[in-house]
């Protein structure tokens, strides 16, 4: 079995695939690049930091849905259902009625990247997609079950560090996605009030069975604030932590529960 | 509550959402952060309860005590760690290794007032004593490509 490491940058930030495989090095390359192809080819038509994507045309009102590529109109539903989902705290349509799926796009991205090592029979393997994780089912080296959830400051900040550690070995939990101002500061914004988030916490954290769960939830809670504590320890497979500005933590009994797996 | 079927949700039709290419910068400067937060973070906090408790906690009297049974490797050894205040209260725990593997972490005291709050901080502590940096990948906000070539030259990246 070989070890192996990628770091690609897109979206503005970077994914980490690391794992084990017994594929030749020339084979794990066209994979891992046929894995990051995904990850672009999702940047090039839904980034708005690119002017000429087809999401910015959307914007610009050059284009309609119908005339984007099919994956558009498919990442617009996706959307609609999961604001229904998350009673309206996860929303793609911004306060201004433009549609901006970047809430989504990077771990259904991701996603589709896991599904090409997938399919060609990797099984051990994690994805470390901006600070949002993914573990396959086959692990086998025990640290690859742990991860580190960092404190509510940026990892290049002089304080930066590990607030726990969750062990997702011998759970249902493929996924831990964390949402918070740590990195690029107030930058969630509340669709039930259409302005920017201002509550008491500094970062939610969240496991579920798939990335986008995950993702997804996270940044509804954290735009709904304390009280998406309780929301989500409703919720089948999710569960939560959440960070206070004041320094207190809270989350679902389901996540003390992890917690206290993960101490032993 | 459906939550796992992300990919097979159902077609829905489109409600009437007006995309306005005027609004665009406004949404941008949404999106990098660029609207100020005034958040007071405490750091201080956080550290205390993260194991981080050399220079906030605070202790009464000599209270640790370790029963063992057995030798320290093959036996049941089991620690009472110092009481740590925390700024909503004081916890203790009780740390128990079999074999030199940790076993059990036991809450000893709390008097913070909310069962619930009480104990994740320990939990949360709990977890990162026996953990320590033995882990796979570090979780947190999306990092941007800059901060994650400051963080890789600081010990933190080297785990992720």
């Amino acid at each position: 079995m070989t070890e192996f490491r990628r770091a690609e940058e897109c979206m503005g930030t970077f994914f980490v695939f690391h794992g084990r495989t017994a594929l030749a090095t020339v084979e794990l390359d066209e994979l891992l690049d046929a894995a990051c192809a995904k990850l672009h080819e999702a940047d090039s038509i839904f980034s708005l930091y690119k002017p000429e994507s087809p999401l910015s045309k959307l914007s610009r009102g050059e284009t309609s849905v119908a005339q984007c590529p099919p994956v558009v109109d498919h990442v617009w539903n996706l959307c609609e259902d999961w604001e229904k989902v998350t009673g309206g705290y996860f929303s793609a349509f911004t306060p201004q009625n433009t549609f901006d799926p970047s809430g989504l796009v990077k771990t259904w991205a991701a996603q589709a990247a896991i599904e090409v090592l997938l399919s060609a029979g990797l099984t051990d393997f994690t994805l470390n997609a901006g600070g949002d994780i993914w573990l396959s089912d086959g692990i086998t080296d025990d640290r690859d079950w742990k991860i580190g959830i960092s404190k509510p400051v940026s990892i290049a900040s002089t304080e930066a560090g590990v607030i726990t550690v969750v062990n997702l070995k011998d759970t249902d939990y493929r996924a831990l996605a964390t949402s918070g101002i740590a990195e690029r500061g107030s930058h969630i914004w509340n669709p039930q009030t259409k302005s920017p988030v201002e509550n008491e916490l500094v970062q939610v954290s969240v496991v579920a069975k798939d990335l986008v769960t995950a993702d997804v939830w996270a940044t509804a809670a954290f735009a709904e604030g304390p009280r998406a504590i309780d929301r989500i320890a409703k919720v089948p497979g999710v569960e939560i932590l959440a960070i206070f500005a004041d320094g207190r933590i809270d989350g679902s009994e389901g996540f003390a529960e992890l917690l206290r797996k993960s101490a032993v | 509550m459906q939550t796992n079927n992300v990919y097979t949700f159902q077609e829905t039709p489109k409600r009437e959402r007006k995309v306005l290419g005027s609004t665009i910068a406004l949404g941008l400067a949404a999106l990098v952060g660029g609207i100020g937060i005034d958040l007071a973070i405490n750091p201080n906090a956080i550290a205390t309860i993260t194991g981080n408790t050399a220079a906030t906690a605070t202790t009464t009297g000599t209270t640790k005590t370790t029963s063992t049974t057995g030798t320290a490797s093959t036996g049941t050894v089991s620690a009472t760690g110092d009481p740590i205040g925390y700024q909503y209260g004081t916890i203790q725990l009780k740390v128990t290794k079999t074999n030199g593997k940790i076993t059990a972490v036991d809450l000893i005291q709390s008097d913070a007032t909310n069962g619930r709050e009480a104990a994740f901080p320990t939990l949360v502590q709990a977890a990162i004593s026996s953990n320590g940096s033995n882990f796979g990948n570090l979780g947190g906000a999306t990092f941007t490509t800059d901060t994650f070539k400051q963080a890789l030259d600081s010990a933190i990246s080297k785990l992720g």
